[in-house]
Protein backbone atom coordinates (compact mmCIF):
# COMPACT_ATOMS: atom_id res chain seq x y z
CA UNK A 1 0.00 0.00 0.00
CA UNK A 2 1.63 3.38 -0.64
CA UNK A 3 1.39 6.55 1.38
CA UNK A 4 -1.92 8.26 1.58
CA UNK A 5 -1.14 11.51 -0.64
CA UNK A 6 -0.21 14.87 0.50
CA UNK A 7 -2.13 17.49 -1.55
CA UNK A 8 0.37 20.19 -2.00
CA UNK A 9 -0.92 23.69 -1.22
CA UNK A 10 -0.44 26.66 -2.90
CA UNK A 11 2.86 28.81 -2.26
CA UNK A 12 0.92 32.14 -1.90
CA UNK A 13 -2.23 31.33 -0.43
CA UNK A 14 -2.42 27.84 1.37
CA UNK A 15 -5.33 26.93 -0.94
CA UNK A 16 -4.86 23.39 -2.76
CA UNK A 17 -2.77 23.59 -5.40
CA UNK A 18 -3.29 22.24 -8.80
CA UNK A 19 0.04 23.48 -10.63
CA UNK A 20 3.71 22.22 -9.08
CA UNK A 21 7.04 24.10 -10.31
CA UNK A 22 9.95 21.92 -8.53
CA UNK A 23 12.32 24.84 -10.70
CA UNK A 24 10.47 27.63 -8.31
CA UNK A 25 10.52 25.25 -5.40
CA UNK A 26 6.36 26.03 -5.54
CA UNK A 27 3.33 25.18 -6.26
CA UNK A 28 -0.03 27.25 -6.95
CA UNK A 29 -3.42 27.24 -6.79
CA UNK A 30 -5.38 28.13 -10.32
CA UNK A 31 -5.57 31.88 -9.15
CA UNK A 32 -2.04 32.37 -7.78
CA UNK A 33 -0.45 30.44 -10.73
CA UNK A 34 -2.26 33.06 -13.16
CA UNK A 35 -0.49 36.05 -10.93
CA UNK A 36 2.83 33.96 -11.13
CA UNK A 37 2.52 33.80 -14.80
CA UNK A 38 1.73 37.39 -15.51
CA UNK A 39 4.67 38.65 -13.15
CA UNK A 40 6.99 36.52 -14.91
CA UNK A 41 5.77 38.45 -17.95
CA UNK A 42 6.01 41.81 -17.07
CA UNK A 43 9.48 40.83 -15.35
CA UNK A 44 10.45 39.43 -18.81
CA UNK A 45 9.49 42.70 -20.73
CA UNK A 46 10.55 45.18 -17.78
CA UNK A 47 13.88 43.74 -16.84
CA UNK A 48 15.12 43.14 -20.74
CA UNK A 49 13.30 46.72 -22.37
CA UNK A 50 10.99 44.65 -24.38
CA UNK A 51 8.09 47.30 -25.15
CA UNK A 52 7.68 51.03 -24.67
CA UNK A 53 4.43 51.78 -23.02
CA UNK A 54 3.36 53.77 -26.05
CA UNK A 55 3.92 50.37 -28.81
CA UNK A 56 1.20 48.51 -30.60
CA UNK A 57 2.53 45.03 -30.26
CA UNK A 58 2.59 42.83 -33.62
CA UNK A 59 2.01 39.26 -31.80
CA UNK A 60 2.84 36.18 -34.31
CA UNK A 61 0.10 33.94 -32.92
CA UNK A 62 0.13 30.03 -34.40
CA UNK A 63 -2.87 29.07 -32.71
CA UNK A 64 -0.77 26.67 -30.47
CA UNK A 65 -0.35 26.96 -26.45
CA UNK A 66 2.64 29.63 -26.50
CA UNK A 67 1.47 31.95 -28.70
CA UNK A 68 -2.33 31.80 -27.60
CA UNK A 69 -0.85 31.98 -24.03
CA UNK A 70 1.52 34.89 -25.10
CA UNK A 71 -1.63 36.66 -26.62
CA UNK A 72 -3.54 36.27 -23.84
CA UNK A 73 -1.67 37.75 -21.13
CA UNK A 74 -0.43 40.88 -23.35
CA UNK A 75 -3.75 41.77 -23.60
CA UNK A 76 -4.31 40.97 -20.09
CA UNK A 77 -1.62 43.37 -18.75
CA UNK A 78 -3.23 46.13 -21.24
CA UNK A 79 -0.98 46.53 -23.70
CA UNK A 80 -2.00 47.26 -27.56
CA UNK A 81 -1.76 44.27 -29.15
CA UNK A 82 -2.75 43.07 -33.46
CA UNK A 83 -2.54 39.11 -34.00
CA UNK A 84 -0.51 38.17 -36.81
CA UNK A 85 -1.20 34.59 -38.38
CA UNK A 86 1.12 32.84 -40.94
CA UNK A 87 -1.40 30.06 -42.59
CA UNK A 88 1.32 27.79 -43.71
CA UNK A 89 -1.05 25.59 -46.28
CA UNK A 90 0.20 22.64 -44.34
CA UNK A 91 -3.06 20.64 -44.73
CA UNK A 92 -5.86 19.76 -41.86
CA UNK A 93 -3.00 21.40 -39.03
CA UNK A 94 -2.86 24.42 -40.68
CA UNK A 95 -6.45 24.79 -41.45
CA UNK A 96 -7.32 23.79 -37.50
CA UNK A 97 -4.53 26.23 -36.40
CA UNK A 98 -5.98 29.58 -38.10
CA UNK A 99 -9.72 28.49 -37.60
CA UNK A 100 -8.51 28.54 -33.43
CA UNK A 101 -6.60 31.85 -33.90
CA UNK A 102 -9.51 33.17 -35.55
CA UNK A 103 -11.93 32.18 -32.90
CA UNK A 104 -9.68 33.42 -30.08
CA UNK A 105 -9.35 36.98 -31.82
CA UNK A 106 -13.02 36.92 -32.28
CA UNK A 107 -14.17 36.42 -28.84
CA UNK A 108 -11.56 38.92 -27.50
CA UNK A 109 -12.52 41.02 -30.22
CA UNK A 110 -9.06 41.84 -31.29
CA UNK A 111 -7.64 42.40 -34.56
CA UNK A 112 -5.65 39.58 -36.56
CA UNK A 113 -3.95 40.21 -39.72
CA UNK A 114 -3.08 36.74 -41.62
CA UNK A 115 -1.07 35.97 -44.44
CA UNK A 116 -2.31 32.96 -47.02
CA UNK A 117 0.82 31.18 -47.96
CA UNK A 118 -1.29 28.70 -50.54
CA UNK A 119 -2.62 32.35 -52.03
CA UNK A 120 0.65 33.43 -52.60
CA UNK A 121 1.76 29.93 -54.25
CA UNK A 122 4.23 28.90 -51.41
CA UNK A 123 2.94 26.62 -49.14
CA UNK A 124 5.08 24.79 -46.89
CA UNK A 125 4.95 21.69 -48.35
CA UNK A 126 5.68 22.87 -51.99
CA UNK A 127 8.60 24.44 -50.70
CA UNK A 128 9.68 21.64 -49.19
CA UNK A 129 8.70 19.26 -52.52
CA UNK A 130 10.53 21.59 -54.97
CA UNK A 131 13.63 22.50 -52.57
CA UNK A 132 16.17 20.37 -50.68
CA UNK A 133 15.24 22.28 -47.58
CA UNK A 134 14.16 20.16 -44.43
CA UNK A 135 10.64 21.82 -43.42
CA UNK A 136 11.75 23.56 -40.32
CA UNK A 137 14.45 25.18 -42.27
CA UNK A 138 12.24 26.53 -45.06
CA UNK A 139 9.39 27.18 -43.16
CA UNK A 140 11.66 29.27 -40.31
CA UNK A 141 13.27 31.62 -43.10
CA UNK A 142 9.75 31.95 -44.47
CA UNK A 143 8.12 32.83 -40.90
CA UNK A 144 10.37 35.21 -40.18
CA UNK A 145 10.63 37.15 -43.66
CA UNK A 146 6.66 37.25 -42.44
CA UNK A 147 7.01 38.79 -39.87
CA UNK A 148 9.48 41.39 -40.81
CA UNK A 149 7.59 42.34 -43.91
CA UNK A 150 4.16 42.86 -42.17
CA UNK A 151 5.81 44.89 -39.28
CA UNK A 152 7.59 46.99 -41.85
CA UNK A 153 4.11 47.61 -44.16
CA UNK A 154 1.81 48.22 -41.25
CA UNK A 155 4.24 50.34 -39.59
CA UNK A 156 4.94 47.99 -36.03
CA UNK A 157 8.48 48.68 -34.57
CA UNK A 158 7.78 45.43 -32.03
CA UNK A 159 6.98 41.91 -32.97
CA UNK A 160 6.23 39.30 -30.00
CA UNK A 161 6.44 35.75 -30.64
CA UNK A 162 5.57 32.75 -27.84
CA UNK A 163 9.06 31.50 -27.76
CA UNK A 164 9.44 29.90 -24.16
CA UNK A 165 11.84 28.29 -21.84
CA UNK A 166 11.94 25.27 -23.09
CA UNK A 167 12.77 26.86 -26.67
CA UNK A 168 15.64 28.87 -25.63
CA UNK A 169 17.26 25.88 -23.38
CA UNK A 170 17.07 23.47 -26.78
CA UNK A 171 18.50 26.10 -28.63
CA UNK A 172 20.88 27.28 -26.43
CA UNK A 173 22.10 23.80 -26.08
CA UNK A 174 22.15 23.10 -29.55
CA UNK A 175 24.32 25.71 -30.04
CA UNK A 176 26.63 25.14 -27.46
CA UNK A 177 27.38 21.54 -28.84
CA UNK A 178 28.31 23.41 -32.07
CA UNK A 179 29.62 25.72 -30.99
CA UNK A 180 28.23 27.93 -33.07
CA UNK A 181 29.63 31.35 -31.61
CA UNK A 182 27.60 33.47 -34.44
CA UNK A 183 24.47 32.18 -33.19
CA UNK A 184 25.63 32.27 -29.42
CA UNK A 185 26.52 36.24 -29.98
CA UNK A 186 22.69 36.46 -31.38
CA UNK A 187 20.80 34.73 -28.85
CA UNK A 188 18.61 36.88 -27.12
CA UNK A 189 14.89 37.53 -25.21
CA UNK A 190 15.34 40.75 -27.64
CA UNK A 191 16.37 41.47 -31.45
CA UNK A 192 17.40 44.56 -32.27
CA UNK A 193 16.34 45.67 -35.45
CA UNK A 194 19.44 45.44 -37.96
CA UNK A 195 17.91 48.26 -40.10
CA UNK A 196 15.56 50.41 -40.00
CA UNK A 197 12.81 48.37 -42.18
CA UNK A 198 13.19 45.60 -39.57
CA UNK A 199 11.03 45.32 -36.45
CA UNK A 200 12.54 44.83 -32.67
CA UNK A 201 11.72 40.42 -31.95
CA UNK A 202 11.28 39.98 -28.26
CA UNK A 203 10.34 36.96 -26.20
CA UNK A 204 7.96 37.52 -23.35
CA UNK A 205 7.67 34.21 -22.30
CA UNK A 206 11.47 33.14 -22.20
CA UNK A 207 11.36 32.54 -18.72
CA UNK A 208 8.07 30.46 -18.72
CA UNK A 209 8.52 26.58 -19.34
CA UNK A 210 6.50 24.65 -21.95
CA UNK A 211 4.43 23.38 -19.11
CA UNK A 212 3.58 26.23 -17.59
CA UNK A 213 2.34 28.08 -20.37
CA UNK A 214 0.71 24.69 -21.63
CA UNK A 215 -1.16 24.79 -17.68
CA UNK A 216 -1.59 28.06 -18.30
CA UNK A 217 -3.77 27.56 -21.57
CA UNK A 218 -5.92 24.83 -19.88
CA UNK A 219 -6.48 26.70 -16.78
CA UNK A 220 -7.31 29.41 -18.89
CA UNK A 221 -9.68 27.17 -21.20
CA UNK A 222 -7.97 29.06 -24.15
CA UNK A 223 -9.04 26.26 -27.21
CA UNK A 224 -5.96 25.84 -28.45
CA UNK A 225 -4.45 23.15 -30.93
CA UNK A 226 -3.23 20.04 -29.11
CA UNK A 227 -1.69 19.01 -32.65
CA UNK A 228 1.79 19.15 -33.48
CA UNK A 229 2.70 19.83 -36.89
CA UNK A 230 3.15 16.92 -39.18
CA UNK A 231 6.99 18.26 -40.04
CA UNK A 232 7.88 18.33 -36.77
CA UNK A 233 8.02 14.76 -36.08
CA UNK A 234 12.49 14.18 -35.22
CA UNK A 235 12.73 17.44 -35.59
CA UNK A 236 16.39 18.14 -33.79
CA UNK A 237 14.95 20.73 -31.38
CA UNK A 238 12.01 18.37 -29.99
CA UNK A 239 15.28 15.61 -29.57
CA UNK A 240 17.25 18.63 -27.60
CA UNK A 241 14.09 19.35 -25.64
CA UNK A 242 14.09 15.49 -24.30
CA UNK A 243 17.37 15.70 -23.51
CA UNK A 244 16.70 18.55 -21.71
CA UNK A 245 13.54 17.38 -19.73
CA UNK A 246 15.70 14.15 -18.52
CA UNK A 247 18.01 16.82 -16.87
CA UNK A 248 15.15 18.61 -15.13
CA UNK A 249 13.52 15.66 -13.50
CA UNK A 250 16.88 15.01 -12.05
CA UNK A 251 17.94 18.72 -11.26
CA UNK A 252 14.92 20.73 -11.30
CA UNK A 253 15.88 24.30 -12.17
CA UNK A 254 18.70 23.54 -14.12
CA UNK A 255 16.74 24.82 -17.37
CA UNK A 256 15.99 28.00 -15.93
CA UNK A 257 19.89 28.43 -14.81
CA UNK A 258 21.42 27.64 -18.21
CA UNK A 259 19.39 30.07 -19.88
CA UNK A 260 18.92 32.72 -17.71
CA UNK A 261 23.00 33.46 -16.64
CA UNK A 262 23.71 32.40 -20.53
CA UNK A 263 21.94 35.56 -20.68
CA UNK A 264 23.43 37.58 -17.89
CA UNK A 265 26.98 36.18 -17.91
CA UNK A 266 27.66 34.33 -21.20
CA UNK A 267 26.07 35.72 -24.01
CA UNK A 268 27.63 39.53 -24.02
CA UNK A 269 31.16 37.66 -23.97
CA UNK A 270 30.08 36.52 -27.61
CA UNK A 271 30.32 39.04 -29.91
CA UNK A 272 28.39 39.44 -33.40
CA UNK A 273 30.23 39.61 -36.28
CA UNK A 274 30.72 42.93 -37.85
CA UNK A 275 28.25 42.50 -40.55
CA UNK A 276 27.64 44.83 -43.62
CA UNK A 277 24.48 47.10 -43.54
CA UNK A 278 22.04 45.14 -45.49
CA UNK A 279 21.14 46.61 -49.23
CA UNK A 280 17.87 45.64 -50.59
CA UNK A 281 16.42 42.67 -52.13
CA UNK A 282 15.39 43.50 -55.98
CA UNK A 283 12.62 40.94 -55.93
CA UNK A 284 10.71 42.33 -52.98
CA UNK A 285 12.23 45.30 -51.79
CA UNK A 286 13.13 43.73 -48.02
CA UNK A 287 16.64 44.74 -46.70
CA UNK A 288 18.95 41.59 -47.97
CA UNK A 289 22.49 40.60 -47.49
CA UNK A 290 22.70 39.41 -51.27
CA UNK A 291 20.68 40.75 -54.43
CA UNK A 292 18.11 38.62 -53.07
CA UNK A 293 16.22 38.00 -49.86
CA UNK A 294 16.94 34.33 -48.39
CA UNK A 295 12.96 34.45 -48.43
CA UNK A 296 12.62 35.35 -52.55
CA UNK A 297 15.69 32.95 -53.24
CA UNK A 298 13.55 30.46 -51.71
CA UNK A 299 10.90 31.00 -53.43
CA UNK A 300 12.23 31.62 -56.55
CA UNK A 301 13.97 28.05 -56.67
CA UNK A 302 10.89 26.63 -55.80
CA UNK A 303 9.29 28.70 -59.17
CA UNK A 304 12.07 26.88 -61.14
CA UNK A 305 11.75 23.77 -60.28
CA UNK A 306 8.12 24.15 -60.16
CA UNK A 307 8.22 24.93 -63.36
CA UNK A 308 9.35 21.67 -65.52
CA UNK A 309 7.45 19.98 -63.46
CA UNK A 310 4.25 21.37 -63.85
CA UNK A 311 4.83 20.84 -67.67
CA UNK A 312 5.63 17.37 -67.26
CA UNK A 313 2.77 16.43 -65.13
CA UNK A 314 0.46 18.92 -68.07
CA UNK B 1 -26.18 -25.83 -11.73
CA UNK B 2 -22.67 -24.18 -10.71
CA UNK B 3 -23.62 -20.92 -8.81
CA UNK B 4 -22.39 -17.57 -10.95
CA UNK B 5 -20.58 -14.96 -8.52
CA UNK B 6 -20.07 -11.51 -9.58
CA UNK B 7 -16.81 -9.95 -7.45
CA UNK B 8 -15.67 -6.68 -7.74
CA UNK B 9 -12.41 -4.80 -6.66
CA UNK B 10 -13.01 -3.62 -3.25
CA UNK B 11 -15.11 -6.70 -2.14
CA UNK B 12 -11.82 -8.93 -1.47
CA UNK B 13 -12.21 -7.90 2.50
CA UNK B 14 -15.45 -9.65 2.35
CA UNK B 15 -15.75 -13.61 3.17
CA UNK B 16 -16.88 -15.40 0.63
CA UNK B 17 -17.87 -19.04 1.14
CA UNK B 18 -16.19 -21.12 -1.99
CA UNK B 19 -17.99 -24.51 -3.20
CA UNK B 20 -16.26 -26.86 -5.91
CA UNK B 21 -19.20 -25.34 -8.09
CA UNK B 22 -18.99 -21.88 -8.27
CA UNK B 23 -17.35 -19.92 -11.04
CA UNK B 24 -16.82 -16.65 -11.15
CA UNK B 25 -17.06 -13.47 -13.69
CA UNK B 26 -14.15 -10.96 -12.62
CA UNK B 27 -15.39 -7.43 -13.24
CA UNK B 28 -11.99 -5.19 -13.47
CA UNK B 29 -13.27 -1.96 -13.36
CA UNK B 30 -10.26 -0.25 -15.15
CA UNK B 31 -8.99 3.64 -15.02
CA UNK B 32 -9.39 5.06 -18.80
CA UNK B 33 -6.10 6.78 -19.48
CA UNK B 34 -6.43 8.74 -22.99
CA UNK B 35 -2.76 10.35 -24.19
CA UNK B 36 -3.24 13.69 -26.69
CA UNK B 37 -2.53 13.85 -29.47
CA UNK B 38 -1.78 11.07 -30.42
CA UNK B 39 -5.67 10.28 -29.86
CA UNK B 40 -4.67 6.71 -27.82
CA UNK B 41 -6.19 4.98 -25.07
CA UNK B 42 -5.32 2.49 -22.33
CA UNK B 43 -6.56 0.68 -19.30
CA UNK B 44 -4.62 0.88 -16.20
CA UNK B 45 -5.07 0.64 -12.74
CA UNK B 46 -6.72 3.25 -10.34
CA UNK B 47 -6.05 3.74 -6.75
CA UNK B 48 -2.61 4.95 -7.56
CA UNK B 49 -1.10 8.58 -7.35
CA UNK B 50 -0.73 10.65 -10.36
CA UNK B 51 3.44 10.55 -10.10
CA UNK B 52 3.68 6.82 -9.87
CA UNK B 53 1.00 6.55 -12.76
CA UNK B 54 3.95 8.59 -14.57
CA UNK B 55 6.81 6.78 -13.65
CA UNK B 56 4.76 3.51 -14.81
CA UNK B 57 4.38 4.80 -18.17
CA UNK B 58 7.63 5.76 -18.14
CA UNK B 59 6.71 9.85 -18.77
CA UNK B 60 8.57 12.62 -16.81
CA UNK B 61 6.07 15.30 -14.68
CA UNK B 62 7.21 18.00 -16.82
CA UNK B 63 6.17 17.02 -20.15
CA UNK B 64 2.82 16.02 -19.78
CA UNK B 65 -0.64 17.96 -18.26
CA UNK B 66 -2.27 15.44 -16.33
CA UNK B 67 -6.38 16.23 -16.77
CA UNK B 68 -9.57 14.64 -15.03
CA UNK B 69 -12.54 16.61 -16.99
CA UNK B 70 -11.81 20.42 -16.44
CA UNK B 71 -9.27 19.99 -13.20
CA UNK B 72 -5.37 19.88 -13.68
CA UNK B 73 -4.15 17.40 -11.29
CA UNK B 74 -0.47 17.58 -9.41
CA UNK B 75 1.82 14.53 -9.10
CA UNK B 76 0.75 13.87 -5.30
CA UNK B 77 -3.44 13.51 -6.82
CA UNK B 78 -4.56 9.83 -6.67
CA UNK B 79 -6.80 8.62 -9.81
CA UNK B 80 -9.05 5.93 -9.39
CA UNK B 81 -10.63 3.45 -11.45
CA UNK B 82 -13.43 5.54 -12.38
CA UNK B 83 -11.81 8.23 -13.69
CA UNK B 84 -11.14 8.81 -17.37
CA UNK B 85 -7.48 10.89 -17.34
CA UNK B 86 -6.27 12.41 -20.26
CA UNK B 87 -2.60 12.72 -20.75
CA UNK B 88 -1.55 15.75 -22.69
CA UNK B 89 1.46 16.36 -24.22
CA UNK B 90 3.13 19.90 -23.28
CA UNK B 91 6.39 19.41 -26.17
CA UNK B 92 5.91 21.62 -29.32
CA UNK B 93 8.86 22.36 -31.89
CA UNK B 94 10.47 22.28 -34.55
CA UNK B 95 10.87 25.41 -36.83
CA UNK B 96 13.63 28.20 -35.10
Amino acid sequence: MHKPATKPKCKRCRQPAVVQLPAHHSAFCRDCFFVFFERQVERAITEERMVRSDEEVLVAVSGGKDSLALWDVLDRLGYHTVGLHLDLGIGAYSRLSREKTEQFARQRQLRLEVVDFEKYGHAVPEMVRFTRRAPCAACGTAKRYYFDRVAAERGFSVVATGHNLDDEAARLLGNVLRWDVDHLARQRPVLEPSHERFARKVKPLFRLSEYETAAYAFLRRLDYVIEECPNAAGATQLRLKEHWNRIEADMPGSKLHFVLEFYRRAQPRFVEAKAEAPGTCERCGMPAHRSLCSFCSLVLEVERRKAPASAAAG
Amino acid sequence: MPRRRRLTPGASGSAVALTAQDTFLIVAQAMKVVFLPQKREVEMPGGQRVADLLRKLDLLPGTVLVIRGDELLTSEDTVADSDTIEIRNVLSGGSS
